[in-house]
């Protein structure tokens, strides 16, 4: 039986979808956007291709990483994003974050490579891939304000290089230590490196991970900006060192955050296979040293090379 | 070269039916824009699995775009765009015709304040004319929960459109609701 009000909902809906008309070529851009996912999934299960995504896995306070521009991931507790957004407001304030030093460590698949660049860190390319001097198995990265350090080292424990930024009287200096051929160079990092332009961590996951500089930046402004926008979402909980980790996810699930639920603040990171682990630290005379990275005796200079980074500081 | 001739043969689907299902998604995600986007979803998914189907797709993307919808496919994306299409004073982007209707009198804007899946069941019963046998089939349920999903939405929509029942104040879905 037709009551007036169905009969009134059929014309209102008939009304309003009058002159709806769907554009040519839909069929054509569902395909592009399946194989744009297609490539992202294969670049984050490719070894070869996880290079860049280390960059992104290593980054800490200041240090910007790519990945693959994701659709953003539905928002599957939308109410419990709400209550952690203001947690995290309050939390990760500037004041509590600021001054804590970020130490981490992040541990990479067999078969991966780093190299320190002009402007931060890059994956070997063309015939340096192979070439078992830049093979990395785990990376050690300090991060103060604008200082970082990081240290990598092969999967047996040796010295790779370390790399580290730091202000010398008032312009940004980057320094690398390669310990396998006994070089180091140094560099003004307020020169470009030639490095292309990123999209500021206000933009939604487009650009993948992207920590800036200054006070409330970093982190909480990563993790407040991505779970505003809807394109990290809670997933749930999970252990970590004994603590009932916050779970968050990013674009198409490849990117998982756990953070402490009592501070906010990160304790693992993992993008694909990398996995990093933090530590958040007062900043002691003890915690600040390794910040410095200091050029053993015997090390020779050489220039810098000349491939921009494809992330880094 | 198989991807190339899924594509074509979903391209020549879609300008004879593309403008219906169109029309339904709009109805389904509550604006021009978020509709075209549910209806894209569907499109995707259904191109990942075109060697799956046989005979007309129509079915399919149906079922599919209705799954999206009912399931709460980007809650938080839509209703912001809701709000922008409802928000007294304020028109809807330009251009879209959509923007062009008065919806002061509308039930339509009444629906989109329905809970997803009692929007999906009034959207498959009243504006595409699907049975409720057809209807239980394209949401994945029962008969008799399309029947009550159907009666529970037309009620609510009669109490919200009597004289009396206050300023329209849209509300996000709830994200725990009940199966049709």
């Amino acid at each position: 039986m037709s009551t007036e009000l169905e009969q009134r909902l059929r014309t209102d809906m008939e009304r309003f979808t009058r002159g709806v008309t769907a554009s040519p070529g839909l069929a054509k851009k569902a395909h592009r956007h399946n194989q744009r996912r297609r490539a992202k999934m294969r670049v984050a299960t490719a070894a070869g291709s996880v290079t860049v995504l280390a960059a992104g896995a290593v980054t800490a306070a200041g240090v910007t990483g790519q990945f693959g521009g994701a659709s953003p991931v539905r928002p599957t507790q939308t109410r419990a994003t709400a209550y952690v957004l203001s947690r995290v407001e309050r939390a990760l304030a500037p004041a509590n974050i600021d001054n804590l030093i970020s130490y981490s460590r992040a541990v990479y698949p067999p078969g991966f490579a780093l190299e320190p660049v002009p402007g931060g860190l890059a994956g070997p390319s063309g015939s340096r891939r192979a070439d078992s001097l830049w093979a990395v198995g785990y990376l050690l990265n300090w991060a103060y304000g604008s200082s970082q350090r990081f240290s990598a080292y092969t999967a047996s424990g040796q010295h790779v290089f370390d790399m580290g930024i730091t202000t010398v009287n008032g312009t940004p200096t980057q320094t690398a230590v390669i310990y396998l051929n006994r070089t180091w160079w140094t560099r003004d990092d307020s020169k470009p490196s030639g490095q292309p332009g990123e999209s500021g961590q206000g933009s939604c996951a487009q650009r993948g991970i992207r920590l800036d500089d200054g006070a409330g930046q970093g982190w909480p402004a990563f993790i407040r900006s991505q779970l505003s926008c809807g394109a990290y979402a809670v997933t749930g909980h999970q252990a970590v060192d004994g603590v009932d980790a916050l779970k968050i996810s990013g674009p198409g699930g490849q990117i998982t955050v756990l953070v402490n639920p009592r501070t906010y603040l990160p304790m693992r990171l993992a993008i694909g296979p990398i996995q990093q682990d933090f530590q958040w630290l007062p900043p002691t005379v003890a915690n600040l040293a390794p910040l410095k990275v200091s050029v053993p005796a015997g090390f020779g200079q050489v220039t810098p090379p000349s491939r921009p980074a494809t992330a880094g500081p | 070269m198989e991807d190339s001739r899924a594509v074509a043969d979903l391209e020549s689907f879609l300008a004879e039916r593309g403008d219906y299902l169109l029309r339904s998604a709009v109805l389904l995600a509550g604006s021009r824009e978020a509709g075209e986007d549910l209806l894209q979803a569907a499109l995707e998914r259904v191109l990942r699995r075109w060697w799956a189907i046989e005979g007309n797709p129509e079915g399919y993307i149906r079922r599919t775009m209705y799954h999206l919808a009912a399931d709460g496919w980007r809650q938080k994306r839509t209703w912001q765009r809701q709000l922008t299409l409802l928000r007294p004073g304020v028109s809807a982007a330009a251009g879209d015709p959509i923007a062009e209707v008065d919806l002061r009198d509308s039930l339509v804007r009444l629906l989109i304040q329905l809970p997803r899946r009692q929007r999906a069941v009034i959207v498959a019963r009243y504006f595409e004319q699907l049975t409720e046998a057809e209807s239980a089939a394209v949401l994945g349920c029962s008969v008799g929960a399309v029947k009550s999903a159907a009666a529970r939405g037309l009620r609510r929509l009669r109490e919200l459109s009597e004289p009396g029942a206050g300023p329209v104040a849209a509300k996000p879905t709830s994200t725990r609701e009940r199966t049709p």
